[in-house]
């Protein structure tokens, strides 16, 4: 050993003088660390004075104070990881309504203001996330409901509500009390035209790409999608003016005080036109009590639901409307 | 000799490195999985996480909060009484118990008991801690009894407002009363005239003028200033020094600090330091860093 050293110093003095500088890096890398504690075999989480909290005893706490609205929130979130999948399209949607809020809320700080409220209100990562599963629970709501849509539709239900499909064309006036002469020649363009020979209610839908100044239908033909009775989202003359329509009629022109003229077409009163709508799905999970609770766990049985823990399986088959021993 | 010693060194650095880093605290059967649906399985360590960020600290800083309010102060008969008079008060604007309770979320009439005690006690303890820290907050806060006169120059005025002081501090000097000479002097309309009445000054106290507070800071007993004037040249002030008598200043001066909206902050900030408050999980101490930042006191 004496005789390597002799020999071979100046190697063992760069050999020590790395180790020292090894040593000294891993200490000033690691000398701020946060320093854990044990008491009993089990991890502190804090502590003050002596009196040390575990991390068991702060689950505990914390289970007690949000385990049972958070836990249900937890077995939904799964229910729908399973049930639908998270496509481009959906992110894509979750990022566009992010983004619209973000925008809405910008005077609250926009999206930091949402991610916080998405964090401490609903038990969310972030805002988007929020978004993304409540467009899933629309997703698995609105299959369900197609699925099974002749065991909620009867004769009384279409009697009470007089569902169908509806179509538009609008010619929107700023204000419409007062048109400006541009809004009248508009106007008077798209009466001609459709009284013209061009256009008829077999091809409505041409005729909605080609006039209607709603940005958000006419590209589609016009289409608006389902409405009934309890529809209150639109305009009372337009919902009324829907009504009294039958499959494939379309409605004189109606003046709204709030957006101009609209031209209205009932494309179907048919359920096998109306069952895949979205609106459908949300007036049946309205309309009858329990059936959400039925898609989620319908959904949770069909992917394979196991419980380990006794408790919170009776907790969430008691807020689901279940017995225990299903 | 060669190998022995390369093997020597990894083991070295190994050892160094090993078990290096922030702590993580471990749940006991945190891999427990709650319940299973599908491919998504949901542990015990998963459903945590959701809650402690949904939590945002505010239980830990609670019950901390909660552990040092009985440990500073004692539950006396007097604070009992206290608390189920505010306890009464509390439930009385409900159809009965059961209905408050309920809309109150606690369980039993002994949990909201508790609570209700705590909280008198934590009322109590701002007194403790302004008692235990006198000293402290007498000298941050310096509070003085003032009473200011301002003057600039006013469109009905001839004199100039310098001239205005100067007579207005030589009948202070003669024996009038501030009260009279502010009246002669001042527009009673005025924001400026409300400073003319007697107030408690701390260095916390907005409203007042640069150079009064840089003068209030000099005083060392009562007594008037001389006319001072403000930086720009266009206002002047007299300022009357009243009292600084910590002792005769004592009741009012303490109602100021409980009615600043930091006491309380200011207290657990105090305590949560003398009581060791120390996190040994680094996702809590970051929460607790971002959320109440002020009660980190582990690092100070």
């Amino acid at each position: 050993m004496k005789k390597f050293i002799k020999e071979n110093w100046f190697v063992v003095v760069i050999a020590v003088f790395f180790v020292a500088i090894s040593i000294f890096f891993a200490y000033d890398q690691h000398k701020d660390d946060l320093p854990g504690k044990s008491v009993g075999g089990k991890s502190v989480a804090y502590g003050v004075d002596k009196n040390y909290t575990t991390m068991d005893d702060l689950y505990d706490g914390l289970y007690k104070y949000y385990g049972e609205s958070l836990i249900t929130q937890q077995f939904s979130n799964a229910v729908l990881d399973n049930a639908v999948e998270t496509t481009t399209e959906l992110e894509t949607e979750a990022q566009s309504y992010t983004d619209y809020y973000a925008e809405m809320y910008s005077s609250y700080g926009g999206l930091s203001y949402l991610n916080q409220i998405a964090q401490s209100y609903y038990g969310y990562s972030d805002f988007k996330t929020y978004m993304l599963y409540s467009i899933k629970s629309r997703e698995l709501s609105t299959k369900f409901v197609s699925e099974h849509a002749e065991e909620y539709v009867d004769d009384a239900f279409m009697e009470k509500y007089s569902p169908r499909v509806i179509s538009y064309c609008l010619i929107k006036f700023e204000d419409p009390k007062n048109p400006t002469a541009d809004e009248k020649e508009r106007l008077q363009k798209a009466q001609e035209a459709w009284a013209s020979e061009q256009y008829g209610a077999g091809n409505f839908a041409d005729f909605a790409k080609a006039f209607s100044e709603d940005s958000s239908t006419a590209s589609s033909g016009g289409k608006l999608g389902y409405v009934d009775s309890a529809t209150d989202t639109l305009v009372s003359e337009f919902t009324e003016a829907s009504l009294k329509l039958s499959a494939g009629e379309v409605s004189d022109w109606v003046f709204s005080e709030n957006y101009g003229y609209f031209l209205i077409k009932c494309d179907s009163t048919s359920l096998d036109d109306f069952r895949n709508e979205t609106d459908f799905a949300s007036r049946i999970l309205s309309d009858f009590e329990n059936v959400a609770n039925e898609i989620m766990w319908k959904a949770a049985q069909e992917a394979g639901v196991t419980f380990s823990d006794p408790d919170i399986e009776a907790y969430i088959k008691s807020e689901l409307g279940l017995e225990s021993e299903d | 000799m060669k190998k022995i010693t390369l093997a020597f060194i990894a083991i070295l650095m190994v050892c160094l490195l090993a078990g290096c880093g922030d702590a993580h605290g471990k749940l006991t059967n945190g891999n427990q999985p709650l319940f299973t649906i599908g491919k998504t399985k949901v542990t015990k360590n998963d459903f945590y996480e959701v809650m402690r960020d949904y939590d945002s600290g505010d239980y830990l800083i609670k019950q901390t909060a909660k552990y040092i309010v009985n440990a500073e102060i004692e539950t006396t008969d007097e604070i009992t009484a206290e608390a189920r008079k505010q306890f009464d008060e509390t439930v009385a604007g409900y159809d009965d118990l059961a209905a408050a309770l309920k809309a109150l979320g606690y369980a039993s009439e002994e949990e909201l008991m508790e609570d209700v005690v705590d909280s008198v006690k934590s009322d109590r303890m701002i007194d403790k801690y302004i008692e235990d820290n006198w000293d402290d907050l007498t000298a941050k806060y310096a509070p003085l009894k003032v009473r200011v006169l301002s003057f600039e120059t006013e469109e009905n005025e001839t004199a100039d407002f310098k001239e205005r002081a100067a007579a207005a501090l030589a009948e202070l000097k003669a024996g009038e009363t501030f009260d009279a000479v502010a009246k002669k002097y001042m527009d009673e309309s005025s924001d400026a005239y409300k400073l003319a009445a007697e107030a408690l000054y701390t260095t916390a106290t907005s409203g007042y003028d640069t150079i009064v507070s840089e003068y209030l800071k000099t005083v060392t007993t009562p007594g008037l200033s001389e006319v001072l004037t403000d930086n720009t040249g266009t206002k002047a002030f007299v300022v009357q020094v009243t009292n600084n008598n910590l002792t005769q200043l004592k009741n009012d001066f303490v109602s100021y600090l409980k009615g600043l909206s930091s006491i309380t902050q200011d207290m657990y900030t105090f305590y949560f330091k003398k009581h060791n408050f120390t996190i040994y999980d680094i996702d809590l101490y970051n929460l607790i860093k971002t959320n109440y930042a002020s009660y980190l006191v582990q690092d100070n």
